[in-house]
């Protein structure tokens, strides 16, 4: 990875850029201004000059951040300034494609993984404005993502179930990293980039693949309501749910009937999004809610906001901007086929 | 990383290792002079340096026995700098849950470290390097990892004492876990799970080589740890240049027989000294600071047995 240049010429490297970070604003900059002025302009100071954005503002450019805070600024594309920061955003978007389709976590990187699905879905929520290259390059991230089967799908770990008389009959979603086990958080983001995408773009076998990995959320479910990170019991134990995986979870299934899982969870995500106390959990719960249409906490994300020194915090800004924005004129009412 | 001292050599060409178990009877005592104490009994090459001390934070912990206390971590940090280090910062990277943040704020570590901006760093999303892996345990090969840890001049790992379902115990070896960044391989980093826990291990551990080891067992965790275990009180801190020493001496402390955990078993071949003739105890005896743990149910067979039994099973 490349270190930054800072702004004395000299470069961050090992050490120093780990404990490094950059304020947001000083308080008194902020007081006063609206969540969008705080969160654009956050964006829009902590773009890299390759267009990119890091996970914290003085990292390097990485696939995620980037995809987020383009749909957070898309959310507000209205502005001059929000356009061309979301154009030089794609543009390192696109050339950070890697030949098979894939998205690699961070530049230079030379394996794709979960990434690939956000970067999809930020392709796709851009689509409308018919650039004929940003269809073929959503196209091949689609082709990679519906090849890329969890570890648990192969023929060895099969053999290996069918052996110790596992049932093999439950659905598979999307891992991590390829050839490993599938979760919920990256079946969930993929589930949301294939639905977001246009059908004529569809692989062969998409829609197959989509009722699948449907069916893995709901059968994943907490009976308590919500979802945890994996499966919903190991060794045992019950799991315990989670913000995040909760959250990703009832964005994927928003297409769907509201059925008993859809309801526990978003009533499970309502009752506690007032008392997260980590902004990437509180924002993204946030979104969540926005995008079903649920009321949440606004003043507390306002105070969130503006009483943090440093949340520093690039795809949780982007996030913000998602959950202020009405849904039909953000990325979010673009996300095609996941309305019921 | 910056020249780490520890090469991989056979346990015939190491010197004897030094452990020390330390009496603090609770998170309220003086940590910091505690910690000063045993370190002292080490030649610590900080002055001017920068320390990266990795503790075990992995969720969101209601008992108190699942992560590093943060009044160790806090204590360690000030100790360094006593010692003269040039920065310490406290460094790692949840594997299960991806809001770092919140277990930070519920733990309350700013209170114990200060700024968090300037005294921490989330290794999930860090900057990365690839890096060839020293072993081949597994099949991994190469990982990318921080650039935080592979720029420190002296790394410390620091984890709690609790068993482990998977690995039988978690201990500073298997600490490393944490430093794999989450942005590259996802929450958890399932990668590792499937290149077996066991040799993963091996894999990093052989390529980071921690300098140090700080083990809070203040309060550690039994039963089915790391996450679903019972706290266990043993009021004991177990600090030691031997990762690999450090982990033997506390899995003997947990009434654990170290070289049936395949993975500390095969460091002792090559990361460490395993075996106790080849370890020198300070502080505390071993036998006094002895408090045998409840395993997780398939691991009972770790548990020491009277020399008979063993004898008996052909073992010894």
């Amino acid at each position: 990875m490349v270190a930054q240049p800072q702004s004395d010429g000299s470069k961050l490297t090992g050490f120093e850029t780990g404990i490094h970070r950059v304020m947001l604003e000083p308080k008194a900059d902020t007081a006063g201004c609206s969540l969008e002025i705080v969160g654009t302009r956050f964006l829009l100071k902590s773009q890299n000059p390759d267009g990119g954005w890091g996970f914290q503002p003085v990292l390097s450019s990485a696939t995620e951040p980037t995809a987020w805070a383009i749909m957070g600024l898309e959310a507000f594309i209205g502005r001059a300034e929000c356009r061309q920061a979301c154009e030089k955003g794609m543009a390192w978007l696109e050339d950070c494609q890697l030949k098979d389709g894939s998205w690699p976590a961070h530049l230079g990187q030379r394996e794709g993984c979960w990434v690939t699905s956000v970067a999809c879905l930020a392709l796709a929520s851009k689509l409308d404005e018919g650039i004929a290259k940003r269809a073929e390059v959503l196209s091949k991230g689609l082709r990679w993502l519906l090849n890329d089967w969890p570890g648990e799908g192969n023929l060895w770990w099969r053999l290996l179930r069918m052996l110790e008389g596992s049932n093999l009959g439950r659905p598979r979603g999307w891992s991590w990293t390829p050839g490993t086990s599938g979760w919920i958080e990256p079946t969930a983001q993929a589930l949301l980039a294939v639905q977001a995408a246009p059908p004529e773009l569809y692989p062969r076998g998409t829609k197959k693949r989509i009722q699948m990995a449907q069916a893995m959320l709901l059968n994943q479910a907490l009976a308590s309501g919500g979802w945890n990170s994996g499966s919903s019991e190991s060794y045992g134990y019950a799991g315990r749910q989670q913000p995040g995986p909760t959250s990703w979870a009832l964005m994927a299934l928003r297409s769907q009937e509201q059925g008993q899982e859809i309801a526990a969870g978003l009533e499970w995500l309502q009752q506690i999004h007032t008392s997260l106390n980590g902004f990437f959990s509180f924002s993204l719960a946030c979104l969540c809610l926005n995008f079903w249409e649920v009321p949440y906490d606004i003043s507390r994300l306002q105070n969130t906001f503006f009483t943090r020194i440093s949340p520093g915090a690039v795809m949780e800004m982007g996030w913000t901007l998602l959950a202020i924005s009405p849904p039909e004129e953000s990325p979010l009412g673009r996300w095609r086929g996941l309305k019921s | 990383m910056s020249g780490r001292r520890n090469s991989l050599l056979p346990p015939h060409q190491r010197p004897v290792s030094r452990v020390c178990i330390q009496r603090a009877e609770s998170y309220s005592a003086d940590l910091v002079g505690v910690l000063m104490e045993g370190l002292q009994n080490f030649h610590i090459p900080v002055r001017g340096k920068s320390v990266l001390l990795k503790p075990n934070f992995v969720g969101l912990d209601s008992t108190g026995a699942m992560n590093t206390s943060p009044a160790v971590a806090g204590a360690a940090r000030e100790a360094f700098l006593r010692l003269g280090a040039n920065r310490v910062i406290v460094a790692e990277g949840p594997a299960l849950e991806r809001d770092t943040e919140a277990i930070l704020e519920s733990m309350r570590l700013r209170d114990y470290i200060g700024s968090l901006d300037r005294n921490f760093t989330d290794l999930n999303t860090d900057h990365v390097c690839q890096v060839e892996l020293r072993t081949r345990a597994s099949n991994l090969r190469r990982l990318y990892l921080p650039q935080s840890v592979l720029g420190a001049d002296f790394v410390v790992s620091m984890p709690k004492l609790k068993t482990h379902r998977w690995a039988g115990v978690t201990l500073s070896l298997k600490n490393l876990f944490g430093i794999v960044p989450g942005s590259c391989y996802g929450w958890p980093k399932n990668i590792l799970h499937w290149a077996q826990i066991p040799r993963a291990i091996l894999d990093i551990a052989s390529t980071v080589r921690p300098d140090f080891a700080i083990v809070d067992g203040i309060v550690g965790m039994e039963g089915e740890g790391p996450l679903d275990g019972t706290p266990k009180k043993t009021g004991l801190l177990v600090i030691g240049d031997d990762p690999v020493a450090v982990d033997a001496t506390c899995a003997r402390i947990m009434g654990i027989r170290p070289e049936r955990i395949g993975y500390l078993k095969a460091a002792g071949c090559l990361l460490g000294h395993l075996r106790e003739e080849n370890i020198r105890q300070l502080g505390e005896r071993i036998a006094n600071a002895k408090s045998p743990f409840e395993l997780p149910a398939q691991f009972k067979k770790l548990a020491e047995a009277s020399e008979k039994t063993l004898m008996k099973a052909g073992v010894c």
